[in-house]
């Protein structure tokens, strides 16, 4: 089975990902709406409302699967923020 | 020079330059990719905006680290317009759009590599659409912000009709709890009565575990009849229960939360019921699942505001809708949780009281 490869680079399932065409580490995390943080490597940062409450959600990816964000499970909702 | 004049300068290069967010070394329509050391288009990211009248944030909401600070699009200001999905709107009526100054000096000598343009995502706004993100995700995916279906009922509407929706709600919701109690009291307290060794407290459901005190058995046998009967009771509740649990979706776990809080006490704690590395917690359910050992790793993380088990049953569910309860009670059964798999066996259609 050839490695996964993220872009042209090929890396190690067992301790990175491809997020965002780039590698990342398993541990990495990144804010999804502050102060909400999500993990680029097992969940998704959504929104919950196309600019009516831009309220973040964030939701976790399904393994081996396309994940998107209408129809996967919740992993935690964001605290309300309003944006301009 | 006047000071009016110094003043007025100032303001106009306050106005002009970029909000304190943008990033240090992309332009409007990009945003830094941290990992990378390199700017990427928003538009290869998220796609054109779904919704009409809607634009690009500066960086697409994104900062220099690579989190999301702000949503990736907004409404066009008023007197602008984007009827055909660009990047960023113009006035309403034609009119070229306005040049917007590009942080990092004006040119992006960090670009990373070009990817293709992900199509338009359905817009969550117009009545009667699906839904869809604005991307798709594989497992290592490129984007993932999306949306999720707003609700359709305008908002003006709400207010005459919300009072009289939530009364009937909770009154329909109080007679289908009260004819549930009722039916479920029929079908249990009769064979309850008829049982020879009652346990006193116990309804429909798995026995308990601990041995009842004499003073509420009929008989003095009855205890050593009660220990002979759990040492034996894991073969056929393996194949009594198992076989009523194999018709039932694993989603059924989600909506029992009694169940699943029991199954959570039992499960996620680690070390497992032996000590040490003892098998059979949510760990080693993930792995029978096929799930990575990474993926334990992150789910544990989570604790204590997110079950292990939880995000392990509605992982599985999202991937295979048709998994079943007799799954997890083969899972189950195979680490050798015969106490979980008594307290999934309260799912169990057979409904029959245990003694």
């Amino acid at each position: 089975q050839p490695a996964p490869r993220c872009g042209d680079k090929i890396y190690n399932p067992l301790e990175q990902c491809c997020y965002n065409d780039a590698i990342v580490s398993l541990s990495e995390t990144r804010q999804c709406g502050p102060p909400c943080t999500f993990w680029p490597c097992f969940e998704l940062c959504c929104l919950d409302s196309f600019g009516l409450t831009n309220d973040f959600v964030v939701k976790l990816k399904v393994q081996g699967v396309n994940s998107q964000c209408h129809s996967s499970p919740i992993s935690s909702k964001c605290e309300r923020r309003r944006f301009p | 020079m006047g000071p009016g004049r110094c003043l007025l300068t100032a303001l106009l290069l306050l106005a002009l330059a970029p909000p304190p967010e943008a990033s240090q070394y992309c332009g409007r329509l990009e945003y830094w990719n941290p990992d990378n050391k390199c700017c990427s288009s928003c538009l290869q990211r998220f796609g054109p905006p779904p919704c009409p009248d809607y634009e690009f944030r500066e960086n697409c909401g994104l900062n220099d680290h690579g989190d999301f600070v702000t949503p990736p699009f907004r409404k066009c200001s008023s007197g602008q317009c984007n009827p055909d999905g660009a990047e960023l709107c113009s006035p309403c009526g034609g009119g070229a759009v306005t040049p917007t100054p590009a942080a990092g000096g004006g040119r992006t000598p960090w670009r990373c590599r070009e990817r293709p343009v992900p199509a338009k995502g359905h817009c969550p706004l117009t009545p009667g659409n699906p839904g869809a993100p604005s991307s798709q995700e594989r497992s290592s995916p490129a984007s993932s912000i999306a949306w999720r279906t707003p609700e359709p009922v305008p908002q003006q509407a709400w207010p005459n009709f919300l009072p009289l929706v939530v009364l009937v709600l909770l009154l329909t919701l109080a007679v289908i709890a009260i004819l549930l109690f009722i039916l479920l009291w029929h079908l249990c307290w009769p064979k309850e009565k008829a049982d020879p060794y009652p346990y006193p407290g116990l309804v429909c459901g798995v026995p308990n575990t601990h041995t009842p005190s004499s003073s509420h058995l009929s008989s003095p046998g009855a205890l050593e009849t009660g220990d002979t009967w759990k040492e034996a009771s894991l073969l056929p509740l393996l194949s009594r229960e198992l076989s009523s649990l194999a018709s039932q979706p694993l989603s059924r776990l989600l909506d029992e939360l009694e169940v699943l809080e029991e199954l959570i006490v039992l499960l996620d704690p680690e070390p497992g019921p032996g000590g040490g590395m003892a098998h059979g917690t949510t760990r080693h359910l993930a792995a029978r699942y096929g799930l990575p050992a990474a993926w334990s790793t992150f789910a544990y993380s989570l604790r204590p505001s997110r079950s292990p088990l939880r995000a392990l049953i509605e992982m599985v569910v999202a991937r295979e809708p048709s998994a079943s309860l007799g799954q997890l009670g083969t899972h189950l059964a195979q680490l050798g949780r015969a106490d979980a798999l008594r307290v999934l066996s309260k799912l169990g259609s057979s409904g029959v009281c245990w003694a």
